[in-house]
C-alpha cells in the first residue's frame, strides 16, 4: 500500500493521523504540536517575561513531553523565562522511586535545577504507609490533596512566580465528568480553569497541555524522542478515575472530538444564583485557603495521626476504620434488662473498637467474656480494600 | 513469515512482564493484522492478550498501534497486509503522566 503523504509539507510520507483527521509526516506533527501549545499559552497569557517557571516533573508523558516542549518554545518565541523542575516523592515503592529517576535524567539532559520534596519529609507519611492504615479506596484523596499542598511548599522553596503542571485534555474531561458524577458543583465550575491559585496570595498554577490529546503527547514523545517512565501507579487499579477514563477512551474512538468538547461544555458552566457554594476562607491551623474550618489536608494528616485514617474522608464519623464481629446468639438467652433486647435476633452484627474485647458495645446484651469464643472477627472486608 | 511485535509505553507489562519484542512465524504467509491477532490469541503468543487486543480487528481503547512507526489508522488498521520487515507496535497511553 502507498505511503499517504503529509498534507502540509506535501513531501514526506505521513506517519500520524490526528484526531482532526489531518494526516502529517513525522516533523509536520511535532511541529504542529508545539505550535499548539504556543497558541494555549499565548491565547490565555500562561506567562510574562522574566518570571521563574517551577515544571511539577514526575517522570511520566505529560511532564516529559511538557518540559521539551516549554524549552522549545522559550527559546523559539523568547519566552524569557527561567525554568525549574519540581518532583513530588509520595513515597509509592516501585513506581515513584523509579519514576525518579526518569526526572533526574531529564534534569540532566535539560540542564535545569531540581527540587524533590517528598510526603515523608512533609507529612511524615509515605503513600505506601497511608495505604496500610487507610485501605485502598480513599488513597487517591489523600495523595491529590498532599500533592497540591506540596507543590505549594516546593514552589515556595525554589522561589518561582508560577507552576506548570502536565495536565492534558483527557485529564481535564475526565475530571469534569467525575465532578458532573458527584454533583460537586463548586469543583466542577472550576475544574477546567488553565490558571489555578489555591491561594490568591500563593503560587498559581497552570496547564500549557489542557488543549493536546493524551494520544498524542504520547505520539510526540515517540516522535521527538522524549524519554519518559510509563508504568501505572501502583494503587491505580479500582481507582475511581480509572472507570471514568475507560469511558472516555471508548467515546473518543467513536468521536474523537468529544475531548475538546467536554472541555468547552465544562468552561461554559454557570452556576445559578442561589446554589450553595462552598466559601473561601482560611484554615484554623496552617492558614491555608479553606471552605471549613480546618482544611482538608490538615484534617487527613490529623486521622493519620490519631489513628482515624478515614478522618476527613467522610465514611464514619470518628474516622476509623469499622471492624465488625458477628455474633450467634443462642435462642431464648435474654440479658433480661429489656423486652427488646438483642436475643430475638439470631445474630447480630456489632462494631467494636480496637480496645474492645468484652462486650459487642450493646450495653443490655451482657454478654461474658466466654462468651468470645463464639465470635468470629472479620474486618469489614470492603472498607479496608 | 517472520513477524515482530514491538511492545512499549507500558505495554510491555502484557508481555512476559517487560519484554520489548516478540518475533515468531505466522500461520499465513501473506498475513493481515487481523490473522495476526487470532494467531497471537490462538497460541496465547502474549501473557496478558486482553490488556492489549479485543477482538481480531481492535485493539483496547487507549492502546495505539504504529506500523514502522506510523499509525496504523493510515494503513486500514487489522486489514493492513503484513510485509516482510514490518514492525508493529503497541503504544499504550493508559497510565500516568
Amino acid at each position: 500500500m502507498p505511503r499517504k503523504i503529509c498534507e502540509n509539507c506535501n513531501e514526506r510520507a505521513a506517519c500520524v493521523l490526528r484526531y482532526d483527521r489531518s494526516i502529517l509526516c513525522r516533523e509536520c506533527f511535532c511541529r504542529v504540536f508545539e505550535e499548539e501549545v504556543h497558541q494555549t499559552i499565548t491565547k490565555y497569557e500562561l506567562f510574562k517575561p522574566g518570571q521563574k517557571v517551577a515544571i511539577g516533573a514526575s517522570g511520566g508523558k505529560d511532564s516529559a513531553v511538557l518540559m521539551q516542549v516549554m524549552k522549545i518554545l522559550n527559546e523559539r518565541y523568547n519566552y524569557g523565562l527561567t525554568l525549574y523542575l519540581l518532583s513530588i516523592d509520595e513515597g509509592i515503592s516501585g513506581y515513584r522511586d523509579h519514576s525518579l529517576e526518569e526526572v533526574k535524567f531529564h534534569s540532566n539532559n535539560y540542564g535545569l535545577e531540581l527540587k524533590i520534596l517528598s510526603y515523608k519529609d512533609l507529612y511524615n507519611w509515605s503513600m505506601d504507609e497511608i495505604v496500610a492504615v487507610a485501605g485502598r479506596k480513599s488513597n487517591c484523596t489523600f495523595c491529590g490533596v498532599f500533592r497540591r499542598q506540596a507543590l505549594d511548599r516546593g514552589a515556595w522553596q525554589l522561589g518561582v512566580d508560577i507552576v506548570a503542571t502536565g495536565h492534558n485534555g483527557d485529564d481535564v474531561a475526565e475530571t469534569v465528568l467525575m465532578n458532573m458524577l458527584r454533583g460537586d458543583v463548586g469543583r466542577l465550575s472550576r475544574c477546567t480553569a488553565i490558571t489555578t491559585a489555591d491561594d490568591p496570595s500563593g503560587i498559581p498554577r497552570v496547564k500549557p497541555l489542557k488543549y493536546q490529546y493524551e494520544a498524542e503527547i504520547v505520539k510526540y514523545a515517540r516522535h521527538s524522542k522524549v524519554r519518559y517512565f510509563s508504568t501505572e501507579c501502583t494503587y491505580a487499579p479500582g481507582a475511581h478515575r480509572g472507570h471514568i477514563r475507560e469511558y472516555l477512551r471508548a467515546a473518543t474512538k467513536i468521536r474523537p472530538h468529544v475531548v475538546l468538547d467536554i472541555i468547552k461544555a465544562g468552561e461554559s458552566f454557570e452556576v445559578k444564583d442561589g446554589v450553595k457554594l462552598p466559601i473561601k476562607s482560611r484554615c484554623t491551623r496552617c492558614d491555608y485557603i479553606s471552605s471549613q474550618p480546618v482544611c482538608k489536608a490538615c484534617l487527613l494528616l490529623e486521622g493519620l495521626n490519631t489513628g482515624r485514617p478515614l478522618l476527613g474522608i467522610g465514611k464514619t464519623k470518628e474516622g476509623r476504620v469499622k471492624k465488625y464481629k458477628t455474633i450467634k446468639i443462642e435462642s431464648g438467652e435474654k440479658c433480661g434488662k429489656t423486652d427488646d433486647c438483642c436475643s430475638k435476633e439470631k445474630e447480630k452484627k456489632c462494631e467494636i473498637n480496637d480496645d474492645e474485647i468484652e462486650t459487642c458495645g450493646n450495653p443490655a446484651a451482657g454478654l461474658q467474656a466466654k462468651d468470645l469464643e463464639k465470635l468470629s472477627i472479620a474486618a469489614e472486608a470492603s472498607d479496608l480494600f | 513469515m517472520e513477524v515482530t511485535l514491538e511492545f512499549c509505553g507500558g505495554a510491555e507489562t502484557a508481555h512476559n512482564r517487560g519484554e520489548k519484542f516478540l518475533t515468531f512465524k505466522s500461520e499465513n504467509k501473506e498475513p493481515k493484522v487481523s490473522d495476526i491477532f487470532a494467531q497471537v490469541r490462538r497460541k496465547k503468543l502474549i501473557d496478558d492478550i486482553d490488556a492489549l487486543i479485543e477482538s481480531d480487528k481492535d485493539v483496547k481503547p487507549g492502546v495505539l498501534v504504529l506500523i514502522n512507526d506510523a499509525d496504523w489508522e493510515l494503513f486500514n488498521e487489522a486489514e493492513y497486509q503484513v510485509c516482510k520487515n514490518d514492525r508493529i507496535t503497541f503504544v499504550s497511553t493508559l497510565h500516568g503522566g
